[in-house]
């Protein structure tokens, strides 16, 4: 386990900025220009930090540690005890936007202005305690920058992508990816199966529980696994070692025995870059949001090859000896491509044997795609006595799932669940519930595997009556009021 | 079979789950010339189960069958003998990406109870981990060393009978992470800051239970800014499973 190492800011990581509740990953780079939440600034002196540092942002753009600056409470605030003689008129600030804005330009540090806002409101002194303090966290808000610099982590990155490109991944709600890896018994040594359309995010989660042991085979629509959101993580190389991919365009020949790495799908960095401008749900949002934000970090792993394609396309062919030069590089060109052909060969061949062995621990599953198919053909992978998961923005998808895995068989203890989030805000005498998040979070289907039956007659054995779990069927019918 | 390895077949001195049909399962010690009665009849240890696969079919002597499982720590937690109030897998689930639990990190909890979190958490940590788990009853605490040692996990745990307010976890400088479920959670703070690793890991978390302790919160953030002095993040989430058949759980945390 990384205690020292992995504690500390390094150039080229993945690092998540943090300011109240809103999140964002970057990748460290000197010289980088970074807009988060309305500021730019540079990461340069963040590095060498510890993870989890709190930042001020300083004139020209600066990172410096935040100085811890001691609560005072002992201090007694003159307070009102209501706001029956509280107008608002919006008069009671005496300092104009303009003299902020001097203050702002004169460099002084937000806790002043705020200290300064204070003083020149009229009304402060006669709102309560809790509104004095309320008034006095909004304004240190807007005006304190402050950023805290944190190490991804599923928790952190679930949050993430939820709150900003939910459509990546599904509306995947970070306490239902939390479910599902329970659900799913992942921890380390497992051999996992992960089919994924959530940006990679699902699979980071996957890999982080199993903290590099084990194994996972990835299987992937179109030409290639998306990974942006696993690229983040920062796990160590080794992890991926054991990382495998698998196309879903082959499963059914795996499973019929036809199965041959002649016909491969095409060149996977070329389609990936298209399945990320196009994963989620496929809105013109998406690729205008990827757009407009500085996203490096995501971006970054996609942008690298398709660049480098185009500068030996670019070179101009005037000059002879150019010429001569790119002959030379095409040539290179093509045996690197030969070679990147044989090793992707190789690698399938060693997915494919990974997968004929079906004794697979778990499957998860979590895509824009209809659950059913996968499910019915995926399962054969999985070995008996062993959990599986899917997940889906909707509940319907999901029943007929249920349904079909019914007929199928060789599946017990079938669930359909909804997970429903509330946060709450804990102050002292100010404890309530602050909103409720319920069926926007997505469902999910959990069962085990057991060994499967080939003959079908003891169906109708009354025995088997008792196995069919009816009781939810009827249940599906009732919601019970929770 | 372990509960932190998965085995293929059945053998002597497993924990295996029998499971007779929808939420209707028990645990059950495999050992030579055994016999379990079900429902459905009675299975026979030494030929029924020992050396079968897991998953496999099991018929009872009436005729009937169940399937026989491998064990997983939520298996466990529906299955296992209470000797107080459990946590269920949704609050685990939601505990153990809040604490950022993985193989390899060092956990702390108080009280381990009937060890419902306690298996959850070792699943997690394991191979490389650790969970120290702190019980003041000394009989559940004798249970729960029992029960880890007959699961394959007593490797991964060590636990103590003591009062954790009064003397903490037993180590010090060591936990990434500490999860407290007992009855006045903020006596304990300062032995989980104390057990928790100095400067060099990035966050620390603390994560408190129960909803019905929700009043006495209050009173613990009182304490938390007392004892670090530093700014605390705070964040509390219930979370509700709806089945479309039955069950609730309520969780309440806290984030140091």
């Amino acid at each position: 386990m990384e205690g020292g190492a992995g504690a500390r800011i390094r150039e080229g990581d993945c690092a998540v900025l943090k300011r109240d509740e809103v999140f964002k990953a970057v990748s460290v780079l000197r010289r980088r220009k970074i807009i988060f939440e309305k500021q730019w600034f540079y990461l340069d002196n963040a590095i060498g930090h510890i993870y989890g540092t709190t930042f001020e942002v300083t004139s020209g753009g600066n990172l410096q540690p935040k100085q811890e600056v001691e609560e005072t409470t002992t201090e007694t605030k003159e307070a009102g005890t209501d706001n029956r003689n509280i107008v608002d008129d919006g008069k009671s600030q005496k300092l104009t936007h303009d003299d902020i804005k001097a203050l702002k330009d004169k460099g002084i540090k937000g806790q002043e202005i705020v200290q300064q806002l204070i003083e020149n409101s009229t009304t402060f002194r006669d709102k309560t305690e809790f509104a004095q303090d309320k008034y006095i966290k909004k304004k240190k808000k807007k005006y304190e920058a402050v950023i805290t610099i944190v190490k991804p982590s599923t928790r952190i990155l679930s949050t993430m992508y939820y709150a900003r490109e939910p459509g990546k991944i599904n509306h995947l709600r970070y306490d239902t990816l939390a479910q599902m890896l329970t659900l799913g018994n992942i921890h380390a040594g497992n051999k996992m199966i992960v089919m994924e359309t959530c940006a990679g995010l699902v699979l980071g989660a996957v890999m982080e529980r199993m903290g590099g042991y084990g194994s996972i085979i990835q299987m992937y629509p179109g030409g290639g696994p998306v990974r942006a959101a696993t690229s983040c993580f920062g796990f160590p190389k080794p992890f991926f070692d054991n990382l495998h991919e698998f196309p879903l365009s082959k499963v059914q020949s795996l499973l019929s025995g036809t199965f041959s790495t002649e016909t491969l799908p095409a060149d996977p960095e070329e389609n990936a870059l298209v399945e990320e401008e196009s994963n989620g749900l496929s809105e013109e949002k998406q690729t205008s949001l990827q757009e407009t934000e500085e996203e490096p970090a995501p971006e970054a792993p996609m942008e690298i090859n398709p660049t480098e394609e185009q500068d030996t396309m670019d070179i101009n062919a005037e000059d002879g000896e150019f010429k001569e030069n790119k002959e030379k590089e095409n040539k290179e060109n093509v045996r690197e491509k030969q070679i990147k052909q044989w090793e992707r060969r190789k690698k399938l061949k060693e997915a494919a044997a990974l997968l004929r062995e079906k004794n697979a621990d778990g499957l998860i599953v979590a895509s824009k795609f209809h659950p059913t198919p996968l499910l019915l053909s995926l399962l054969e992978f999985v070995a008996p006595s062993r959990p599986f998961v899917v997940y889906c923005q909707y509940k319907e998808p999901l029943l007929e799932c249920y349904t079909k895995l019914r007929e199928r068989g060789g599946v017990i203890n079938l669930k359909l669940s909804e997970t429903w989030l509330r946060n709450y805000q804990v102050l002292p005498d100010r404890s309530h519930p602050k909103l409720t998040m319920s069926g926007g979070g997505g469902y999910l289907l959990s069962g085990i595997t057991v060994v499967l039956e080939k003959d079908k007659c003891d169906s109708s054995n009354s025995e088997a009556l008792k196995m069919e779990e009816p009781s939810s069927k009827r249940c599906k019918l009732q919601d019970l009021p929770c | 079979m372990s509960f932190v390895e998965y085995g293929d077949t059945i053998k002597d001195g497993d924990t295996a789950i029998v499971f007779l049909g929808h939420e209707s399962m028990f645990p059950v010690k495999v050992q030579h010339g055994s016999v379990t009665q079900t429902k459905y009849g009675v299975i026979r240890h030494s030929t029924d189960l020992i050396g079968k696969k897991y998953g496999s079919k099991v018929t009872c002597s009436k005729g009937g069958w169940v399937f026989i499982l491998h064990p997983t720590p939520e298996l466990w937690t529906m299955n296992l003998p209470h000797r107080t109030q459990i946590l269920y897998s949704t609050d685990i689930s939601i505990i153990t990406m809040m604490l950022e639990l993985k193989p390899g990190s060092i956990v702390c909890e108080s009280g381990t109870g009937s060890g419902s979190l306690s298996h959850a958490l070792i699943r997690t940590v394991a191979p490389t981990g650790h969970l120290y788990t702190v019980e003041f009853h000394q009989q559940r605490a004798e249970k729960a060393r029992e029960e880890f040692r007959e699961h394959g996990v007593e490797h991964l745990v060590t636990v103590t009978n003591q009062d954790v307010c009064k003397n903490g976890f037993g180590v010090s400088n060591i936990a990434d992470a500490v999860f407290l479920d007992i009855p006045s959670p903020w006596e304990a703070i300062g032995h989980a800051k104390s057990a928790l690793k100095a400067e060099e890991v990035p966050i620390k978390h603390v994560l408190l239970g129960l909803g019905k302790w929700f009043k006495k919160f209050v009173r613990i953030n009182g304490a938390s800014y007392q004892l670090s002095g530093k700014k605390i993040n705070r964040s509390t989430f219930p979370c509700k499973v709806r089945q479309f058949c039955v069950h609730n759980s309520v969780f309440l945390g806290l984030k140091i």
